[in-house]
């Protein structure tokens, strides 16, 4: 009988430090696991993306340099005053021209161009329709710009005042239609007269606010290609920019 | 000890072997999670013996079981709670060893061993048929290594009430023998053996307890908002009670994500749900409308979001109801693309949002709503919760969850 419940007490010691010792070192591995960081091969994650605005590949070092430039000149970044002007544009952005066209050119899908009317600065509905539609794909685009242009058809300088008011009814109409509180530090302004990288035919693919007849044609003649030209440059570009200065 | 006692003896011992091995295998599942990382759920009959994987979707039922709140207890203090299957280990091992001892030493047809077996048995089936009915009537899904221990546990019930009739047979055939036990030796043996079962029981839950490291240190280290103010006014409220005198909180979620559907419903259950004043700061995983998504892991879920702004104070309505319909609006295969069929259904339950939907508008408070998540550094995933501006860490959502929210909260 005796015998009988000194093995019972051997048999529940055995059971006892086999439960005890099997519960220690699950619980003591996972414990270890837990203060080196040491996962399973499978269940390795990568660190997450942390949100962050938005930078697309036509974002090269060229483009945001000269944006930099204009930027910082031309008073959106570290504030002053809003706007350039075409003779400190050229200066500003340090390249011709065709290179200051030719950076724009991947935002061929992302922009539009505004129309005017000769020697006028207010929109029209499919202006506003469009600037509605580019406006509200912000996206991660933190810079929203306008380039307004003007025709060669009058003096340098009233062509200058012309481009000014244009840049200017584009930033109003935002403005007043969507009352964005941060709205002054997004939009800059560019004004360039006929003086600085005046548009050609290339841009007829663009979003117009507006169909250009002359753009349809295959085969322009020369004074078709001048009416063309006068056209698209009576305008303003307007694109949100999707790259991280 | 008749020969019927002796079978009836292996008949309790197998089914206290079997309980110890499908307890054990759901223990090693359980204390496996306590690093907080994922791992494989050996989730069949022949549990540990075959390969399982993250990945395996025959194991869902068992990883429902074990995320479920009902897999262990005391889980606001201490990280995933005490498993319940570690009491189990201890019965079942308790009802091996004794059902053993009674056949080595001949002696199983003795009041204490049928007391032993009979406790046992009859806490084994018990407890059974309990998480059977969770099983089907809370989680509608059945683990198997879980159907393996109610196996057990009505072969160790069986085997316990038929040693308990031949034991009384051959006791009562025996007479008035002189090595038979007088009353008194029997009523202490069968204390021991119930004191027995009472270490068995209580030493792995003690060692489980003493082993624990310390978890505070980790649940509050995943990050803060870096502002609590919602300037562009970007937040949505997930109930429309009022706030005052809750505790704040941001849950950032994605309305077609599964992992955010599952969260949601976990929090909604948890007694925390109602102290806290939740807003909900849309996510959506779709690059429809998300440039930090190089594909849609979500499509269809900035047009749900854009719902959800449209709702503006019934935002929670519309998360909910996406939440119920995530299935019906996932992509059936690669080509398809459910924004259509999300719009008619959106359309067809809410037609006032009509002049809502895709204007201007709502496409910049949409992109706001983005931009909060840039201007916090968030993490581009979704579900993320924010208590008091404080992230619950992405490994405390299951397991740790009661923990992590106790320590968040400051209850503790």
């Amino acid at each position: 009988m005796k015998i009988a419940w000194v093995v019972n007490g051997v048999v529940v010691a055995v059971l006892l430090v086999s439960l005890g010792t099997g519960t220690r070192s699950m619980v003591t591995s996972a414990a270890r696991r837990l203060e080196t960081g040491e996962s399973l091969e499978a269940t390795k994650k990568a660190a997450p993306v942390i949100a962050q605005k938005a930078e697309e590949p036509f974002c090269t070092p060229e483009l945001k340099e000269t944006l930099r430039r204009v930027l910082t000149n031309c008073g959106l970044i570290g504030g002053g005053r809003r706007g350039c002007q075409p003779n400190e544009l050229r200066n500003v952005a340090q390249i011709s021209d065709q290179d200051f066209n030719t950076l724009f050119k991947p935002l061929s899908h992302r922009a539009g161009i505004i129309l005017f009317d000769p020697e006028k600065d207010d929109l029209d509905e499919g202006a506003k329709q469009l600037l509605d539609r580019l406006w509200a794909d912000q996206r991660g685009a933190s810079w929203f710009f306008v380039v307004a242009r003007a025709s060669t058809d009058d003096t340098a300088e009233r062509n200058r005042v012309y481009s000014h008011r244009r840049a200017n009814s584009v930033l109003f109409y935002l403005q007043e239609r969507f009352k964005d509180p941060d709205l002054e530090q997004k939009v800059g302004l560019l004004w360039l007269g006929e003086e600085y990288a005046q548009l050609d035919a290339s841009f007829c693919d663009w979003n117009l606010s507006r169909p250009v007849e002359e753009c349809r044609i295959p085969e322009r003649t020369r004074a078709q290609e001048t009416l063309l030209a006068k056209r698209l440059n009576r305008s303003a570009v307007v694109s949100w920019i999707d790259c991280r200065l | 000890m008749s020969l019927r006692t002796t079978v009836f003896l292996v008949v309790a011992l197998l089914g206290g072997g079997l309980g110890l091995f499908y307890s054990g295998s759901s223990t090693v599942d359980f204390t496996n999670h306590l690093d907080r990382q994922l791992h494989p759920v050996s989730c069949s009959l022949l549990a540990g013996l075959q390969e399982s994987s993250l990945l395996d979707e025959s194991a869902a039922g068992c990883k429902a079981a074990l995320f479920s709140p009902y897999s262990s207890f005391w889980r606001d203090r201490y990280w995933g709670g005490i498993p319940w299957s570690l009491p189990a280990m201890g019965l079942f091992g308790f009802a091996l060893a004794l059902a053993l001892w009674g056949l080595v030493t001949r002696r199983g047809h003795e009041v204490a061993v049928s007391v032993g077996l009979m406790t046992a048995g009859s806490v084994a089936l018990i407890s059974s048929a309990v998480f059977f009915s969770i099983a089907m009537g809370q989680l509608h899904t059945v683990c198997k290594t879980c159907v393996g221990t109610y196996i057990s546990s009505v072969l160790l019930d069986l085997g316990a009430v038929l040693v308990f009739l031949s034991a009384w047979k051959d006791r009562k055939a025996a007479g008035d023998q002189a090595d038979r036990p007088s009353v008194r030796a029997s009523w202490i043996g069968s204390l021991v053996v119930l004191a027995e079962l009472g270490l068995a029981v209580g030493v792995p839950f003690l060692v489980y307890r003493a082993a624990l490291p310390d978890y505070q240190k980790y649940v509050t280290q995943c990050g803060t908002l870096k502002t609590t103010e919602d300037k562009r006014g970007v937040l949505l409220p997930l109930t429309s009670g009022d706030p005052a005198g809750k505790v704040p909180a941001v849950m950032v979620v994605d309305p077609q994500c599964p992992a955010c559907a599952a969260f949601h419903q976990r929090l909604k259950e948890s007694p925390w749900f109602d102290r806290l004043a939740i807003q909900i700061a849309p996510l959506p995983l779709d690059k429809d409308c998300n440039w930090m998504m190089t594909d849609s892991m979500h499509p269809g879920s900035c047009l749900l979001t854009q719902a959800m702004i449209c709702a503006k104070d019934r935002a929670g309505e519309v998360l909910e109801w996406s939440f119920q319909h995530q299935k019906e609006f996932r992509p059936i295969d690669k080509a398809d693309r459910p924004a259509q069929r999300i719009r008619e259904a959106l359309l067809a339950r809410w037609p006032e949002w009509k002049g809502c939907l895709d204007t201007p508008e709502t496409r910049i408070a949409l992109t706001s709503t983005l931009n909060w998540a840039v201007d916090q550094s968030l993490p581009v995933l979704t579900p993320q919760l924010y208590i008091q501006g404080k992230r619950l860490c992405d490994e405390d959502t299951d397991l740790g969850l009661e923990y992590a929210m106790t320590h968040l909260l400051g209850t503790r």
